[in-house]
């Protein structure tokens, strides 16, 4: 009993020391949280793959089915408007232009179809 | 002794963190480039896509061959490159942003045109008889003297032989029609069948064409894409050979009883179609040249072909040596043009255009006749491809057979 009370005494660290791991340990999970909120906001949101498979779908629908017209269509967090003109280099097509509205970014796509498909 | 050692400790934390966040950026930041990429790739095939539409826009002048296009656009531009693949036209779309590069490419051919009438048979001074249980549904173009509805003594039939459509008189000279020569592209790699270890070669269409020398004898094999078989004596065609869009050229082609594929065939002298044989969607037999010898096309009973089938030559000089016959039960769905005598007791889906018509029996032969077969016009699926010379009928608009 002697034996191990004399061999397990601990040398403490100074009060200093202490608080300086303290500071450190406290800044460097500051400095992490920062970068892991960073991270978290920055990845895609997922309405953003749910308006990728809205617009593929829209832009099925237009191509098979000749849905040759201007169109809005009003999701919950996005907006697709579907604008069509005649393309005008090249007869016989139309150019299908997609803007997609979600909160500030605005998305762009153009189409071209051959109006004899 | 157990040492205490915060400050230690502390940097040791710091450094885990500090990796640990490293990892997350760097995840992060692999995450995002890979986002990118998927969005740029998306964005080259809705380009390459509105490319194709633009070719075909352009089809009847050649496509833009070789021109580039939008390139307005920011970043982003196609090329347009067509060659031919036997009688269809093979278009290689590039569209590119920078190092990335999308590539598609499609055959082609002339889209179908559902008013083609169902038989232009060349104004021979003789009449068009049809008998039996014959149906041409569909206009016809026949010479001034119309259509006479006959019975062939000797002949046990049932007598109800119908026609639905408009006649029209033809000329005395079949329309010509612009040779079918096939073509080799450039820089092609020639082979011999003896080089193939292996039973089985596919070659991509953004590869060279590989022309392979082959023997008589096609057998337990498979040649899919991009290749073309040739030889100089007749070509047996088995059916344990898997052959998909290539060509063959031989003076003489024979496809063995059961045979599936899908291909086109350039022949000089003759091209038959053994029973039960099936060539798919969309395959060309072409038999022709300007010399004056026998030329053959036969469609064995039971085969079934989707796509064209050309006889051409001299007819007014050699009609009788130029020959059609399209077995009982068989069936063609398409064009067949014929510059010489087609023999029909079979089936065609689609149009016929012929110098004459017979029909053979075991003592007679008789003239611009039609027993028992059948020609439909507009039983035909859409869209579909036609090769025939018909001005009046060309669509000038082309129709994707295949994407490659």
């Amino acid at each position: 009993m002697n034996i191990i009370s004399l061999n397990s005494r601990i040398k403490a660290s100074s009060i200093v020391e202490t608080v300086i791991a303290i500071t450190i340990i406290a800044i460097c999970s500051l400095v992490a949280t920062l970068v892991f909120a960073n991270v978290i906001h920055s990845t895609t949101p997922l309405n953003k793959y749910e308006f990728e498979f809205e617009l593929e779908k829209i832009m099925e629908s237009t191509l098979n089915n000749n849905e040759i017209t201007d169109a809005t269509y009003k999701f919950e967090e996005f907006t697709i408007q579907k604008k069509v003109e005649q393309h005008s280099p090249f007869h016989d097509t139309y150019k299908i232009a997609f803007l997609i509205t979600r909160g500030k970014n605005i998305y762009y796509y153009e189409l071209i179809k051959y109006n004899r498909d | 002794m157990l040492k205490a050692a915060s400050l230690a400790y502390a940097i040791f934390i710091t450094l885990i963190i500090a990796i640990l966040c490293y990892a997350l950026l760097l995840i992060f930041s692999l995450n995002n480039n890979l986002e990118d990429y998927f969005t740029l790739r998306k964005k080259l095939l809705i380009h390459n896509h509105s490319a194709i539409a633009v070719m075909k826009a352009n089809y009847s002048t050649n496509g833009l061959n070789g021109q580039q296009i939008f390139p307005h656009e920011a970043a982003i531009s196609s090329t347009i490159s067509t060659t031919t693949w036997g009688a269809f036209s093979k278009c290689q779309i590039n569209t590119y942003s920078k190092k990335d590069t999308v590539q598609q490419v499609y055959l082609l051919a002339d889209l179908y045109n559902k008013d083609l009438p169902a038989l232009y048979l060349r104004d021979n001074d003789e009449d068009f008889k049809i008998s039996g249980n014959t149906i041409i549904n569909g206009d016809v173009y026949i010479s001034g003297r119309g259509i006479k509805k006959i019975q062939v003594s000797g002949v046990q039939t049932v007598e109800n032989p119908i026609h639905t459509g408009q006649v029209f008189t033809s000329d005395k000279i079949l329309p010509r029609f612009q040779p079918l020569e096939l073509t080799y592209p450039e820089g092609y790699v020639l082979m011999l069948f003896d080089d193939i270890k292996t039973n089985s070669v596919i070659n991509g269409f953004d590869k060279k064409t590989k022309v392979i020398n082959v023997g008589s004898v096609l057998e337990n094999i498979q040649l899919k894409g991009n290749i073309i078989i040739r030889s100089n004596d007749t070509i047996q065609v088995k059916a344990s050979a898997i052959l998909e869009d290539i060509i063959i050229e031989a003076p003489k082609v024979v496809f063995q009883e059961g045979f599936i594929g899908n291909l086109q065939v350039f022949a000089t002298h003759e091209v038959v179609l053994d029973s039960r044989t099936h060539l798919n969607y969309p395959s060309v037999i072409v038999v022709g040249s300007n010399e004056s010898e026998e030329k053959n096309i036969v469609l064995k009973e039971n085969s079934v072909l989707n796509g064209a089938v050309i006889l051409y030559g001299d007819g007014l000089r050699d009609e009788s040596k130029n020959k059609m016959i399209i077995e009982p039960n068989s069936k063609v769905t398409g064009t067949i043009f014929c510059d010489g005598v087609l023999a029909i007791y079979g089936s065609v889906n689609g149009s016929v255009i012929t110098s004459s018509l017979e029909h053979k029996t075991l003592t007679t032969n008789h003239r611009n006749l039609i027993l028992n077969g059948s020609i439909i016009a507009d039983k035909i699926p859409s869209p579909y491809f036609q090769i025939q010379p018909l001005e009046k009928y060309k669509t000038g608009h082309p129709v994707i057979l295949k994407k490659l």
